[in-house]
C-alpha cells in the first residue's frame, strides 16, 4: 500500500527545489545551495546537465539516487513538515512514544531492504509530523495511520470493554448454533425477552424453542433479573433458539463470572459444533446408502 | 424422565387426599394425564349364560351392564410404589355467580353453577373450549379484568334497547374471547335474562343444514336449523318464557295462534312443523323483544362467519352472501341495529381460528385493518357492520396468569416451591396468552 502511494505521489518537477536548480547549485557551487569543493574533473558538469533536455528531465530527483522510493518518501515527509510548519502542535510525551511499524514490516511494504539508519530517518520525520494536533490536520493523521503499529495495549482494552458491561449496564455477546448467529444484549431489568423486536412468545411457535432460549436464565434463577434484546439471522428455528441461548450464557458470564461453572455443567458454555454432515461419494446422503442390488 | 400420574373416575366421590407426591425429578410441563388412550382397564366380566333354544338363535339371557357392578381395576398390578399412582388432589371451586364479578376476585377460578351446566349442555360449549375443559375436574374459568368490564356494560344494557349495546369482542388468537363470552352468558343466565347463545356460528353458514328457497322473499330458509335453535332456546329459557304472551294473532301455514297465549305455544308450532320453523323464530324474536320484564342477550361466537360469504350456493352455483340466508340475516339485523329488543344486548366474539371465515369488511368496520384502495368490499356486508362497539380483550396480567397456573398446579402434583419458577418461565415464554399458557401446561406445546 505504501509502495503504490509513493508511486502515485512522486515528487513533481514543478517544485521549488528543481526550480532553484538545486542540482546545479550543488555541483557548480553557486550561492543558492550549499557549496561543495568540486574536483577539476567536474568542470564540465554544466555542460553535462545541459545534456538533459526539459522533456527528458526525470520526474523526481530521487532518479539519481540508489533507492528512489526511499528518497521519495523522505522528500514527501519533508514537504509535509514544511506544509504544517505553522500548525498547532502538541507537546511531545517522552514516556509514551508513538509506535511505528517495525523495520522489517516497513521494508516489506515498501519493497526495499531498509537499513537501520534509513529506518531511523523515516521514524524521526514521522515523529516530527505526529506532534501536529490531529483535529486540525485529519488528512495528515490518516496518512500517518499507514505507518502506525497496532497498539496491543489498546486492543487489549477493547477486548476488555467487550468483556464487561458498559456504562449503562448493557453487555453484548454473539452466540452461534448450526448456521444461525445471534447478537444478544442483556441489561438488568424486568424479565422481558425480545427477538428481532418481537416478544419471544410470538417469535417461536414451539414451546421447546422458547424453553431453550430461557433455559440459561432459568438455570441461574435470573428470569426476572435481566431484559434480553436479541437479533438473530440464519439457520432454522431451533438453530436460532440455540444461538440465542449461547449468546445469553456468554452475557451472563460477563455480568457474573461466578456463574460459569454452573453453566458449563449444563453444557451451555461450549459452542455446539455439531453441524450438517457432508455428503460422501458413493452414498446418497451423508449416511444413506443406495439400494443394495444382489446382481 | 417424567412421572406419569394416573387419574381415573371411581364410583363413590373421592375423599380429598392431602397427599402431595414429591418426585426427585420434575418435568417442565405439568404431569397430568387423562386416560384417553386406547388401553382400557381390565374389567372382570361376569360370565354371560346362554340358553340353548330349540331354534338356531342363541340369546344371552343374563346380560349385565358392565360398568354397574364391577369396579375397574388397572391392568398392571402395583405391588410397589402405590403412592405414585394415587389420584390427584380434588380442588374445591366456588360457583361463578353474579356477585363474584368483583375487582377483588381477579385471578380466581370459579366453576359454572351446577344449575346452569345443563343449560350449557343444551347450547353446547364452543368446540375449542370444550377441549380445554376436558382435563379440568369441572368446566371453570378465571375472573379477569375484562370480564368485570363486560358484565358492567351488560348491567347498564339491561335498562336500554339492544341497539345501543352491540359489542364485538376482538383480540389476538387465543386471548380468551370465547371464554369471556361464555362468562357473560353465564352471568345473564344467573340473573334471569333470556339468553340466545350460538356457540359456533360457522355451522349456520357452512352448508351443513338443508336449505330451501323462499320464492316470495328470494331468500333461503334453513328449516331444520331454525327448529333446532327454537328447541334449544325453549329448553334453556322455558321458565321465563312462560310469563311472556303474544301481543296479537298469528297464522303460520295451517296453524293459528291467538294473542295472549304463551310464546311457548308458538315455539312448539315451529319445532313440530319444520316448514314454518323460521317464521315462528322471527315472530318469537319480535314478541320477546317487546317484553319489558326480562332483558334479552343475543350472544354469538365466531360472529365473523356471518360477515363472510357462505358455503351455500345459489341456483347459478355462486356462493351466497349471509344476507341471502334468512336465519343469519335476522341475527345480523340485530347486530346492525335494524331490529332491537326493548331491553337487552347483542354481543359477538370474533374468532381467528378458522381462516376462511375471517371477515375483512368486519375488520375494516371495527378498525382492525385498513381498507386497500385497490379492492372493492361488499357493501351489503358492510351495511350490517355499522355502529358496532369494539371490545378488546388483552392477554393475562400477572395476577390472572398466576391464579390460572396455581389452579392447574393444584390439580396435579407440583410442589409449591417450584411453582414460582415455573410461573416466571411460562409467563415469559407465553407472554400471558391464555391459550399458549394452557397448551404449555397441559400439552407441552
Amino acid at each position: 500500500m505504501l509502495k503504490s502511494f509513493l508511486r502515485r505521489n512522486t515528487y513533481n518537477i514543478q517544485t521549488k527545489f528543481l526550480n532553484t536548480l538545486f542540482l546545479r547549485s550543488v555541483f557548480t557551487g553557486s550561492t543558492t545551495g550549499f557549496k561543495l569543493p568540486l574536483p577539476p574533473e567536474f568542470s564540465q558538469i554544466e555542460d553535462a546537465i545541459e545534456v538533459f533536455k526539459p522533456s527528458e528531465q526525470p520526474a523526481s530527483i530521487s532518479y539519481f539516487t540508489a533507492k528512489p522510493h526511499y528518497n521519495d518518501l523522505l522528500i514527501y515527509l519533508d514537504e509535509l513538515f514544511e506544509k504544517y510548519r505553522n500548525a498547532p502542535k502538541l507537546k511531545r510525551d517522552k514516556n509514551s512514544p508513538t509506535l511505528w511499524i517495525l523495520k522489517d514490516h516497513l521494508s516489506s511494504q515498501l519493497g526495499l531492504k531498509l537499513k537501520s539508519t534509513q529506518y531511523r530517518n523515516i521514524t524521526r520525520k514521522l515523529n516530527r509530523l505526529d506532534i501536529v494536533v490531529p483535529e486540525t490536520a485529519p488528512k495528515l493523521h490518516d496518512f500517518l495511520e499507514l505507518f502506525r503499529r497496532i497498539d496491543l495495549e489498546k486492543k487489549k482494552k477493547e477486548l476488555e470493554a467487550n468483556k464487561t458491561p458498559n456504562r449503562y449496564g448493557v453487555s453484548y455477546a454473539v452466540g452461534k448454533r448450526k448456521e444461525a448467529a445471534a447478537q444478544v444484549w442483556i441489561v438488568e431489568g424486568d424479565g422481558k425477552v425480545f427477538i428481532n423486536s418481537v416478544p419471544v412468545a410470538d417469535y417461536f411457535s414451539l414451546l421447546k424453542d422458547r424453553e431453550t432460549v430461557l433455559y440459561p436464565l432459568n438455570l441461574v434463577d435470573s428470569l426476572n433479573k435481566y431484559n434480553v434484546w436479541a437479533k438473530v439471522k440464519g439457520g432454522g428455528t431451533s438453530g436460532q433458539a440455540g444461538a440465542i441461548a449461547h449468546g445469553i450464557t456468554k452475557n451472563l458470564i460477563i455480568h457474573e463470572p461466578s456463574l460459569k461453572p454452573a453453566l458449563r455443567k449444563a453444557k451451555l458454555v461450549t459452542r455446539d459444533i455439531r453441524s450438517v454432515e457432508r455428503k460422501k461419494p458413493g452414498l446418497a446422503k451423508a449416511r444413506k446408502r443406495y439400494t443394495w442390488v444382489k446382481r | 424422565m417424567a412421572f406419569r400420574h394416573f387419574y381415573f373416575k371411581t364410583l363413590n366421590k373421592q375423599i380429598s387426599l392431602n397427599h402431595y407426591i414429591q418426585p426427585s425429578l420434575l418435568s417442565t410441563c405439568l404431569i397430568v394425564q387423562k386416560r384417553t388412550g386406547t388401553a382400557k382397564p381390565k374389567i372382570k366380566k361376569s360370565a354371560a349364560k346362554t340358553q340353548k333354544n330349540k331354534g338356531f338363535l342363541k340369546k344371552n339371557l343374563l346380560k349385565k351392564s358392565v360398568n354397574e357392578d364391577v369396579e375397574p381395576t388397572l391392568s398392571t398390578s402395583f405391588t410397589k410404589n402405590k403412592e405414585l399412582y394415587l389420584p390427584p388432589p380434588v380442588v374445591v371451586l366456588e360457583e361463578m355467580l353474579p356477585e363474584v364479578y368483583v375487582e377483588e376476585n381477579i385471578g380466581k377460578i370459579y366453576r359454572f353453577p351446577p344449575e346452569i351446566i345443563p343449560k350449557f349442555e343444551i347450547f353446547k360449549f364452543p368446540p375449542i373450549l370444550e377441549q380445554e375443559f376436558s382435563p379440568l375436574p369441572y368446566p371453570s374459568l378465571a375472573i379477569r379484568q375484562s370480564s368485570i368490564q363486560l358484565t358492567k356494560l351488560i348491567e347498564n344494557a339491561s335498562q336500554k334497547s339492544s341497539a345501543e349495546t352491540r359489542i364485538i369482542l376482538s383480540g389476538e388468537m387465543g386471548v380468551g374471547k370465547s371464554a369471556l363470552l361464555l362468562q357473560t352468558v353465564n352471568y345473564a343466565l344467573c340473573k334471569p335474562w333470556i339468553v340466545i347463545y350460538i356457540p359456533f356460528a360457522i355451522k349456520f353458514v357452512n352448508s351443513s343444514y338443508p336449505y330451501i328457497k323462499n320464492k316470495i322473499t328470494n331468500e333461503f330458509v334453513q328449516p331444520t336449523l331454525s327448529a333446532e335453535l327454537l328447541k334449544q332456546i325453549k329448553a334453556v329459557n322455558g321458565k321465563l318464557l312462560q310469563d311472556i304472551t303474544l301481543t296479537r294473532d298469528y297464522k303460520l301455514n295451517k296453524h293459528i295462534i291467538k294473542s295472549n297465549s304463551p310464546v311457548i305455544g308458538l315455539m312448539d308450532i315451529g319445532i313440530k312443523d319444520i316448514s314454518c320453523a323460521f317464521q315462528a323464530f322471527e315472530i318469537f324474536l319480535d314478541e320477546i323483544g317487546k317484553n319489558v320484564n326480562y332483558p334479552i342477550l343475543l350472544a354469538v361466537d365466531v360472529v365473523n362467519a356471518f360477515y363472510t360469504s357462505t358455503e351455500y350456493t345459489d341456483v347459478d352455483d355462486t356462493y351466497l352472501d349471509p344476507d341471502r340466508l334468512s336465519l343469519p340475516r335476522t341475527i345480523l339485523d340485530y347486530f346492525a341495529g335494524k331490529r332491537d329488543f326493548t331491553y337487552g344486548a347483542v354481543i359477538g366474539a370474533l374468532s381467528l381460528c378458522h381462516k376462511p371465515y375471517i371477515s375483512k369488511p368486519l375488520n375494516i368496520a371495527l378498525g382492525l385493518s385498513t381498507p386497500s384502495p385497490w379492492k372493492q368490499y361488499p357493501q351489503n356486508i358492510l351495511n350490517y357492520a355499522v355502529g358496532l362497539q369494539r371490545f378488546d380483550v388483552p392477554n393475562y396480567s400477572q395476577t390472572e396468569a398466576k391464579g390460572v397456573l396455581d389452579y392447574y398446579c393444584d390439580g396435579s402434583s407440583i410442589l409449591q416451591q417450584s411453582r414460582d419458577k415455573l410461573f416466571q418461565k411460562t409467563f415469559i415464554a407465553t407472554n400471558g396468552n391464555p391459550r399458549k399458557l394452557y397448551l404449555s401446561c397441559w400439552k407441552g406445546l
